[in-house]
């Protein structure tokens, strides 16, 4: 039951949010302030909003695109989260994905005369193993060496995206002669089907749901989970209690580094069935926004990777029949991310000065943050 | 609570008025989209070629609408969208949309799809593809080259070597050899065609190697070779392509440009000229490239000038 204790004062909006209620209180102060600025460039937010409704939810043609656009970010976006879990910051999901598309087509390109289903495996499996391996090593960095895992992964992601690069526009694996440097063309048997006519669905989106729903089982209900979430509450307990910390940051940072590799692996195998330059600009970085709005949740991830891709969907509807700037769309997630994060700092530095003044309703604010927890 | 109930209603309320309202018959008869991969104010192709398509929108009163900085994972969405849409001639700009707009223009067999900067129709007939004539290009910026340099070392700046850089690059060797064989040549990709920074360093460290002439073919990140160029104390000088550099960049060591034409090119793919399903490259004489000369010699010039009609009479052999 909600209380008294758990609303808090926003100037002009008084008494009318929940404290429970971060997340959504702040998106929606994100699309209200993406409306002002959207008037501010001379357009009807009304009329730009509808317009980006329209183009995530218009036709199940539309949603498609939301579900398509979805795919990386629900892989990318779990792979964070267990990092949020345990207590380490797994930015490099962007280099994974080139990493992991890289080993995807290495065993996609040649005819292997398998049958789909397991040349599709093989190519997940490669993407895995590549994404794993580059992901240990941030990993082992940061576990063994003291190395700040977030300069480690960006660092790292940028080597990935150039050797991308250089993957298709000079080595064996590039299309000669083509106009936008990309890799041959990948062989029939490894790409993913299209699951409805007319559109691009592919199985990608599924999957990232489906491993959002193992990911959660796993945290809420496994002693991995258990040395996962023990870890980034409390290290030192964690390693008093006789958990091995450095293994466990390795093995999750690695788990991460995963899923972002088969998350690039499914754009490839699923969108354009080649390798392109920059296939994947800024998806690994906007995982890191899905994750912080999703709370570190693998569930919330479900949601806050839904709500990006239709902002981003929609956004490209928005732009093209209002006129409005394409960047909008990423200012508005941009807002999102930075209110979220700001509606709870102020909340619960509101807790905190609630409790030093009245002791007595220490209790109260304890349960709660232990409910989030 | 009643109070944010009612609130929320009437907002929802006003939101389906307006989503509603939206709707409305639009003669979508000789309709222009355009996809960008960069920004509509890059003062690049992406900008000039989208003054091209509202120069023809004016002109002949056609709707136009178009998307700029689209990524790669969102091509084919937003080109099917427009397809869905009812725009009868989608134009794709740049290389990278050429697989993009093929797997749409199947889905799609009376829109027309112009594969802009391609040379490639995917056999399609629904879908052609226009570009300037890098090798014309090239080749022209090359006679000026040779012109210009002292020290006997050329070298040419680019983001990547797509197939027509590699052309262009080709055709301006090919020019430098015509006039002296024993000319020093480099190619060299800063992998990025805006950043002015990375160009400049590159610039600077060529001068250093003894490259007196520098080819930039570049979008913004031309200015960071026309500043080092500018910058070297006479040590360099530029030979610009696709922009005129002397008044875009106010490069003082320009010798002169090969300027390309996008906005006469989006002009044309607007217009509906261009869709036949076929590939055409735009040079000298459609238009599509232009010399214009700056501190070139008089010998210089007319070198230029030669090639120029020796190109338009066929009696210089680059592949086009």
């Amino acid at each position: 039951m909600r209380t008294k204790e758990k609303i808090i004062k926003v100037p002009f909006i008084g008494d009318l949010i929940y404290s429970s209620g971060h997340t959504i209180v702040g998106i929606l102060l994100g699309i209200f302030t993406g409306g002002l600025l959207i008037a501010i460039s001379g357009v009807n937010p009304f009329l730009a909003y509808a317009s980006m409704f329209r183009g995530a939810f218009n036709s199940l043609q539309s949603f498609s695109n939301v579900l398509v656009r979805s795919s990386p970010l629900l892989l990318g976006g779990i792979g964070v989260a267990i990092g949020i879990k345990s207590g380490v910051w797994n930015t490099g999901i962007e280099g994974y994905m080139y990493i992991g598309a890289i080993g995807a087509t290495i065993v996609a390109i040649p005819e292997l005369g398998l049958p789909p289903i397991i040349h599709i495996l093989l190519c997940f499996i490669v993407a895995m193993l590549f994404a794993g391996l580059w992901g240990a090593i941030p990993g082992y960095l940061r576990a063994y060496k003291g190395v700040n895992e977030v300069t480690a992964t960006i660092m790292l992601s940028y080597v990935a995206i150039y050797f991308t690069n250089w993957i298709v526009s000079g080595s064996p694996l590039a299309q000669e002669g083509a106009y936008f440097p990309m890799s041959l063309p990948f062989a029939k048997s490894s790409l993913l089907s299209i699951l409805m006519k007319g559109t691009s669905l592919h199985p990608g989106p599924f999957i990232g749901l489906l491993m959002c729903i193992i990911f959660h089982i796993i945290l809420k209900y496994t002693p991995f989970g258990f040395r996962t979430r023990m870890l980034g509450h409390n290290p030192f307990a964690a390693q008093y209690a006789g958990i091995n910390s450095k293994k466990q940051i390795v093995i999750t940072m690695v788990i991460g580094a995963m899923l972002g590799g088969l998350g690039g692996a499914i754009e490839v195998l699923g969108l354009k069935h080649r390798l392109y330059m920059e296939f994947v600009t800024g998806v690994g970085y906007e995982s890191v926004a899905v994750a912080l709005v999703a709370g570190g949740e693998p569930i919330g991830v479900m949601l806050s990777a839904l709500f990006f891709s239709i902002l981003k969907v929609g956004g490209a509807t928005m732009s093209i029949e209002t006129g409005v700037s394409s960047s909008m769309a990423s200012i508005i997630i941009a807002l999102c991310v930075l209110f979220v994060i700001g509606v709870g700092v102020a909340d619960s530095k509101r807790l905190k000065k609630r409790d030093e003044k009245d002791p007595g309703k220490k209790t109260l604010s304890f349960k709660m943050e232990e409910a989030v927890k | 609570m009643k109070k944010i109930i009612t609130v929320l209603l009437s907002l929802a309320v006003m939101f389906s008025v307006f989503a509603g309202g939206a709707k409305e018959q639009v003669d979508m008869t000789g309709s222009v989209a355009m996809v960008l991969s960069g920004l509509k104010t890059d003062q690049a192709f992406n900008q000039y070629t989208y003054e091209g398509m509202l120069r023809a929108a004016s002109e002949k009163g056609i709707k136009t609408a178009y998307k700029e900085n689209v990524t790669d994972a969102e091509q084919v969405e937003v080109i099917r969208q427009l397809a869905q849409q009812g725009y009868e001639i989608i134009i794709g700009q740049g290389g990278q949309f050429g697989d993009s707009l093929a797997t749409v223009a199947k889905e799609y067999p009376d829109t027309h799809f112009i594969f802009s900067v391609g040379k490639d129709t995917y056999g399609l007939p629904n879908m052609s593809a226009a570009t300037v004539s890098y090798s014309e290009a090239g080749y022209l910026g090359g006679i000026m080259a040779a012109h210009s340099t002292k020290t006997g070392k050329v070298a040419m700046i680019t983001g990547v070597f797509y197939a027509n850089q590699a052309q262009m690059r080709d055709s301006f060797k090919k020019a430098l050899h015509d006039v002296n064989p024993s000319i020093e040549f480099t190619a060299i990709e800063t992998n990025d065609w805006s950043d002015t920074d990375k160009a400049y360093n590159a610039t600077n460290a060529l001068i250093a190697q003894g490259y007196d002439v520098l080819f930039p073919c570049l979008d913004a990140a031309g200015a960071g070779v026309a500043a080092a160029t500018d910058d070297s104390k006479n040590k360099a000088v530029l030979v610009g392509s696709v922009a005129d550099y002397a008044e875009t960049y106010d490069c003082k060591s320009a010798m002169g440009s090969v300027t390309f034409n996008w906005e006469g090119l989006g002009y044309l793919e607007a217009t509906g000229e261009l869709t036949d399903g076929k590939s055409h490259v735009v040079g000298m004489a459609g238009n599509g490239i232009s010399a214009i000369y700056n501190n070139l010699s008089s010998e210089g010039v007319a070198a230029v000038e030669k090639a120029k009609s020796d190109l338009s009479a066929g009696k210089i052999n680059i592949p086009d």
